[in-house]
């Protein structure tokens, strides 16, 4: 145990003093404890490629983090109604519907195969107050998402805005249908001067009166266009109209707009799926920084702390000869400072495998039928095949909720990241 | 080294050992002893293709005539196959014993075996082996236990569903070698363990079993010749399996070519029904069996096979074993037409043709083992290092091992196996690692206890399989898992 003073001392000097490391693996004593200790280079090195495995290429730092706007809730909702399904293994949006999720965001069985389709959830805040001051339109009721952030690579599979319809306190609606339209801002070529802006009809809703809930628009094509041609994105108006033509404040009728309850405010998601299996590529960052590619320094690390430890690892090498089975191996966010821009998780439990998979095969290794008759070949050329390899037999998949640089919280679904079982192969 | 068979032509090329372990028996007629010493799985590349190539695609099993190495030779090791007569079913088979030096010991402690030429396959040079160890050389002159082959065997056996190795190898069932011929490429063309057989309620059935009617509880002479109760003894199924199906299959000898006279047009045009009953009680009130009619067929003209569904006599017959009283089979037959179907041999009829002709219960039943999953496609082609981890080829035969004995087909097939490393930097998109296994890469090379990732199968798929149970019943099987698909680090 590090005297007090000595942790003082590293409080103020930082960089230099060993760091708490992120990764807690089980100790064969039933119980999972932190790994050696790491120099801040390694930390760095952590941080950067599981950035990559995350698909993002630098930290987010989100000038703020509010949770309590209708966006992130949705998000959240989504986030904890998640399920893992048994056969896959991936991520599903809990088909008994428990979570508010289902009802207050009136997410219907179409919405559920997108969302369980998808592997990025996106959601935007309105921004749009803040703009195009000049214009003549009434400033709560423009939206404006901002798409920056946005990854090219990815196929977008639907782009919903969500708007609220709460109590009319108006008896307007008993006498007159209330129409809700939602128009696209379009300009000319180049600069865009207030006096060009056109309205594009992208959606209409004929409201019907005493629901209270989300009320759902596809704007797909606008969000394509704006990803496409960030300039083009001049946001979205929402109008509301009596029968008769007469513009209406959506208050009125009891919608929601800019000005609003916060988490009851308009807002964009988009959901996205990858195009292809692409894998980040861990280490891609240590070879620009050492040509050579060798890992000499980090090995000298190594075996400076080794010397704390060396009797933990003893005993783990030497349980490394008991049979294949699943151990734990905790990667935790919160320790790598990662806390400011994930929402949820705090870390997770990845596992392990380890073991050996030799002669007898018993149940427990879950070998499967290769498994047997490679051992049977093991056992009878011993030089010409290896045994079976201990490793995971099903893999779940993490979900991750977290804030970009622009605020807007992403849910996003990383596939087999999980061990939940392991198994001769 | 070990030589299976009666000759030995080997070049013996410099300093290497060879030691002629022969048994001759083996070379004309094996013993039906599975556990013979020195049975081995060789690895022999199907014939025309390149070896250690690790083909990416299976390929047909060789036939038992061609499995002679196709590749020359290389100048340090020999594989030399004689067929040795028409009856033999051996291959004999030149080996010598290498031992490449990077072996690690454990693997050595582990099994001192013998190992066949096809060291290129690891794409490591033969010549390592040169100058072997002492140990290892003492080490290969050494036998595998018989118990552990043994024990091996039944692991194998428990995956089939069995207790205990089947005696001999009955004479198959036509039909069910027809089926076998079917459904052996459908499974690998779909990926599935369901017996899809058009016309039969098979559903998720992926097993078959054939039974005979039991001869001693034939009670032929008991009933008039158009009435018959055959009993098959269904104690083979496990309790565990599901019944999706179950027919009776029947032989229609036909009716010979009309023409000759009035008499055989009649029989010709006759229809005969056929019923089936279940015997559900042998003596019920009044000392009459209780039957219950489950299916009737009619049938006519040329000869064929007949099939009767009988699922819910075999259904109760699995709920209770001891409510298996067989089943009452009655021909009806139009006056003047005669006895046609064939329920019992006839005394001057050849062994064979009863055989073929005689009654015949299929069972379809699913063990409930999980389904095979829906085939990924894999990105195939790649520049390959040398000891990056990769499909290799192997073979398995299954007359190498004796188990050809209770293995009716196929004779061995290509299983593939997974080898090479995973800790690469970084690891390359064709090793198809999972987020799982980067992130382990990671922690290994953080200095972590935790090792890195193995070099797995990531895709399996299954093959069918014909075997005899310990009742002599011949099974047809889809077993999932057998062959590697593609490898990765996992």
């Amino acid at each position: 145990m590090r005297p007090r003073w000595l942790w003082l001392l590293c409080a103020l000097w930082g960089a230099v003093c060993p760091e708490h490391s992120p990764i807690y693996v089980d100790n064969h004593k039933g119980q999972t404890v932190a790994g050696e200790e790491i120099s801040e280079v390694d930390r760095a090195e952590i941080q950067e490629d599981l950035l990559l495995l995350l698909g993002l290429h630098r930290r987010p730092r989100p000038a703020f983090q509010e949770v309590q706007s209708s966006a992130p809730q949705f998000l959240m909702d989504i986030y904890n109604s998640m399920v893992d399904d048994e056969d896959t293994g991936d991520l599903k949006l809990d088909p008994e519907g428990v979570g508010s999720a289902w009802k207050d965001f009136n997410i219907t069985t179409v919405d559920k195969q997108v969302i369980d389709e998808s592997d990025l959830i996106m959601s935007f805040i309105n921004h749009g107050s803040k703009l195009f001051k000049e214009l003549e339109l009434p400033r709560s009721q423009l939206l404006w998402f901002d798409l920056t952030e946005v990854p090219m690579d990815e196929n977008q599979l639907d782009t919903s805005l969500r708007v609220y319809q709460g109590y009319a306190e108006d008896a307007l609606f008993d006498y007159q249908s209330v129409t809700l339209r939602i128009f696209q801002l379009t300009g000319g070529e180049g600069e865009t001067r207030p006096d060009d802006i056109q309205l594009k009809e992208v959606g209409a809703r004929v409201l019907e009166p005493g629901y209270v809930g989300w009320l759902t628009f596809n704007v797909s094509s606008a969000a394509d266009l704006w990803r496409m041609f960030p300039h083009s994105n001049l946001g979205l108006f929402m109008e509301v109209t009596s029968e008769g033509g007469e513009q209406l404040v959506p208050g009125q009728v009891g919608l929601v707009d800019a000005y609003g309850e916060q988490a009851r405010q308009p807002f964009m998601t988009a959901f996205f799926k990858q195009q292809q299996l692409k894998r980040p590529l861990p280490r891609l960052s240590r070879f620009k920084r050492s040509p050579n590619g060798k890992r000499g320094k980090k090995k000298r690390n190594r075996s400076n702390s080794q010397t704390s430890s060396s009797s933990l690892k003893d005993y783990i090498q030497k349980q490394e000869f008991s049979v294949c089975q699943k151990r734990n191996l905790y990667v935790s966010f919160r320790d790598l400072g990662w806390q400011d821009w994930i929402i949820a998780p705090d870390g997770y439990a990845a596992f392990f495998c380890m073991g050996i998979c030799s002669f007898p095969i018993n149940s427990q290794m879950n070998a499967t039928n290769h498994a047997i008759v490679q051992t049977l070949t093991h056992l009878l050329e011993p030089f010409l095949y290896p045994k079976p390899s201990c490793a995971p037999t099903k893999l779940n998949s993490i979900s991750v909720l977290y804030f970009d640089d622009k605020q807007n919280v992403n849910l996003r679904k990383y596939s087999k990241m999980v061990a939940t079982s392991c198994g001769c192969h | 080294m070990v030589t299976r068979g009666d000759s030995t032509d080997s070049i013996t090329p410099g300093p290497q050992r060879w030691r002629a372990a022969g048994r001759s028996a083996a070379a004309a007629g094996r013993p039906a002893d599975p556990t013979r010493p020195g049975a081995s799985v060789a690895a022999r590349t199907p014939a025309g293709r390149e070896a250690g190539d690790g083909s990416r695609r299976a390929a047909p099993p060789p036939g038992r005539s061609g499995r002679a190495s196709p590749r020359g030779a290389p100048a340090t090791a020999a594989t030399s196959s004689v067929r040795v007569g028409e009856s033999a079913r051996r291959v004999v088979t030149a080996r010598h014993v290498t031992a490449p030096r990077s072996v690690p010991l454990p693997c050595v402690i582990m099994w001192p075996l013998v190992v066949t030429v096809s060291a290129l396959l690891l794409g490591r040079p033969a010549a390592a082996a040169a100058d072997a160890d002492p140990l290892l050389e003492k080490l290969a002159s050494g036998r595998p236990p018989r118990a552990v082959v043994d024990k091996l065997e039944a692991a194998f056996l428990h995956t089939l569903g069995m207790k205990r190795r089947p005696n001999a190898r009955p004479q198959v069932p036509a039909y069910l070698s027809e089926v076998y011929a079917k459904v052996a490429t459908t499974t690998r063309e779909l990926n599935t363990l369901d017996l899809n057989l058009p016309g039969r309620l098979t559903g998720s059935a992926n097993t078959v079993r054939s039974f005979i009617h039991s001869e001693d509880r034939v009670d032929w002479h008991k009933y008039p010749a158009n009435l018959q109760r055959l009993v098959f003894n269904t104690s083979a199924v496990p309790t565990t399996e599901t019944l999706s199906a179950a027919e009776l299959r029947l032989w229609w000898p036909g009716v010979e070519s009309d023409a000759s006279g009035e008499g055989e047009g009649v029989a010709a045009r006759a229809r005969h029904r056929v019923q089936v009953y279940d015997v559900v009680r042998r003596t019920g009130a009044g000392g009459r069996p209780v039957l219950r009619l489950i299916d009737t067929v009619t049938v006519r003209g040329a000869a064929r096979p007949l099939s009767l569904d009988v699922s819910p006599a075999a259904r109760r017959w699995l709920a209770r074993p001891t409510a298996n009283h067989g089943l009452l089979v009655r021909v009806l037959a139009p006056p003047g037409a005669g006895e046609r179907l064939r329920l019992r041999p006839v005394p001057e009829e050849a062994a064979g043709d009863w055989q073929r002709r005689q009654p015949l219960l299929v069972t379809f039943t699913d063990d409930g083992r999980p389904r095979a999953r829906a085939r990924r496609s894999a990105p195939r082609s790649h520049k390959r290092h040398n000891d990056e981890c990769r499909r290799r080829t192997l073979y398995v035969d299954f007359t190498d091992v004796g188990w050809n004995n209770w293995i009716v087909a196929p004779d061995g097939y290509n299983a593939f196996f997974c080898k090479g490393e995973c800790n690469q930097f970084p690891l390359p998109q064709h090793l198809n690692a999972t987020n799982h296994a980067i992130v382990q890469t990671l922690v290994h090379e953080k200095g972590s206890s935790v090792p890195s990732p193995c070099c797995v199968a990531t895709e399996l798929s299954a093959i069918s399989m014909l075997y005899t149970d310990h009742s002599d019943n011949v099974v047809l099987k889809n077993y999932k898992d057998m062959v590697v698909e593609a490898c990765g680090c996992n």
